[in-house]
């Protein structure tokens, strides 16, 4: 089994309610299989009430369009280990392409925000 | 474990009433040759929202679930569907507290996307459509009437990939 490392990939700033932040994410070229994915942000309760997501990598859609991203999140009372949602993906053309939503919620107003998506990756065995 | 197998398929349906009985279909799709997990999320509204934080250990359940194939005796899950951020407020006299965090905007909770429910269940050819039904217990606990969405995600196996 290769080296684990984990790599973070920033979205750009959600500046208005109801507004999408897109990226593409290029992935070490020495990725062997992406085994582990986390969401979190700047402003925790944001993500947890207003967000949803679609993560696609290779093109092929990992997590589906309108997922809720409080599904993807990990707080302080889970083990670190435990983290990361388990996944099992061969990189393809090495590029993430994440679709985050912010959508109106009763109960949390909207602050500007930033998403931040965390990648477990296993690299190539002869990957330095 | 997500991989190229195992998809994610969402079906969404809005709840009204206090004790309110709502049906749902959820069409699989062509290539689905077992379902494996099951999860829910319910983002409550402002009325129970506030019930819930003034209550010091609310109730866990937004409501109960089951779905079934063709008959009413061809039920192969029934469950219910945890209110999440009873998880989050039950943490709050532990003493667990996020920096920054107030009563109203903690942002602790012990649950992770690793755990959605597993279940097991095969799908015939005979059978593309699971029929759901749902019934209210968060509008009666917090005694208002209070339109909800809950939202169920299925983890299904793909064939032949």
């Amino acid at each position: 089994m290769g080296k684990i490392i984990r790599k973070r990939y920033d979205l750009p700033l959600v500046q208005n309610a109801e507004d999408n932040a897109k990226g593409d994410f290029e992935l070490d070229k020495h990725t062997a299989r992406v085994r582990g994915l986390l969401l979190t942000s700047d402003r925790d309760e944001m993500l947890y009430h207003r967000g949803t997501v679609q993560i696609l990598l290779n093109g092929e859609e990992v997590i589906p369009d309108e997922y809720h991203t409080k599904l993807l999140m990990s707080g302080l009372g889970v083990a670190p280990k435990n983290r990361y949602l388990p996944m099992d993906h061969a990189p393809g053309n090495g590029i993430l392409k994440a679709i985050y939503t912010d959508s109106n919620s009763a109960v949390q107003g909207f602050d500007p925000y930033t998403v931040s998506i965390y990648l477990e990756i296993e690299l190539e065995e002869d990957a330095q | 474990m997500l991989s190229r197998q195992i998809r994610i398929l969402k079906e969404s349906f809005e709840v009204f009433r206090v004790e309110d009985r709502r049906t749902f279909d959820i069409t699989l799709p062509c290539d689905v040759y077992k379902v494996v997990g099951i999860n829910f999320v319910v983002n409550p509204g402002n009325g129970n929202w506030n019930k819930l934080l003034a209550t010091p250990w609310p109730e866990n359940t937004a409501g109960n679930i089951s779905l079934r194939w063709h008959a009413p005796g061809d039920v192969f899950l029934q469950t219910t569907v945890a209110l999440e951020m009873s998880y989050e407020m039950n943490h709050g006299p532990l003493g667990i507290v996020a920096p920054g965090g107030t009563l109203a905007k903690r942002t602790e909770f012990w649950y992770s996307g690793r755990n959605y429910r597993p279940i097991d269940v095969e799908i015939d050819s005979n059978h593309r459509v699971i029929h759901g039904f749902y019934k209210d217990v968060l509008n009666k606990l917090g005694r208002v009437e209070e339109a909800y969405t809950v939202h169920v995600y299925l983890y299904y196996e793909r064939t032949g990939q």
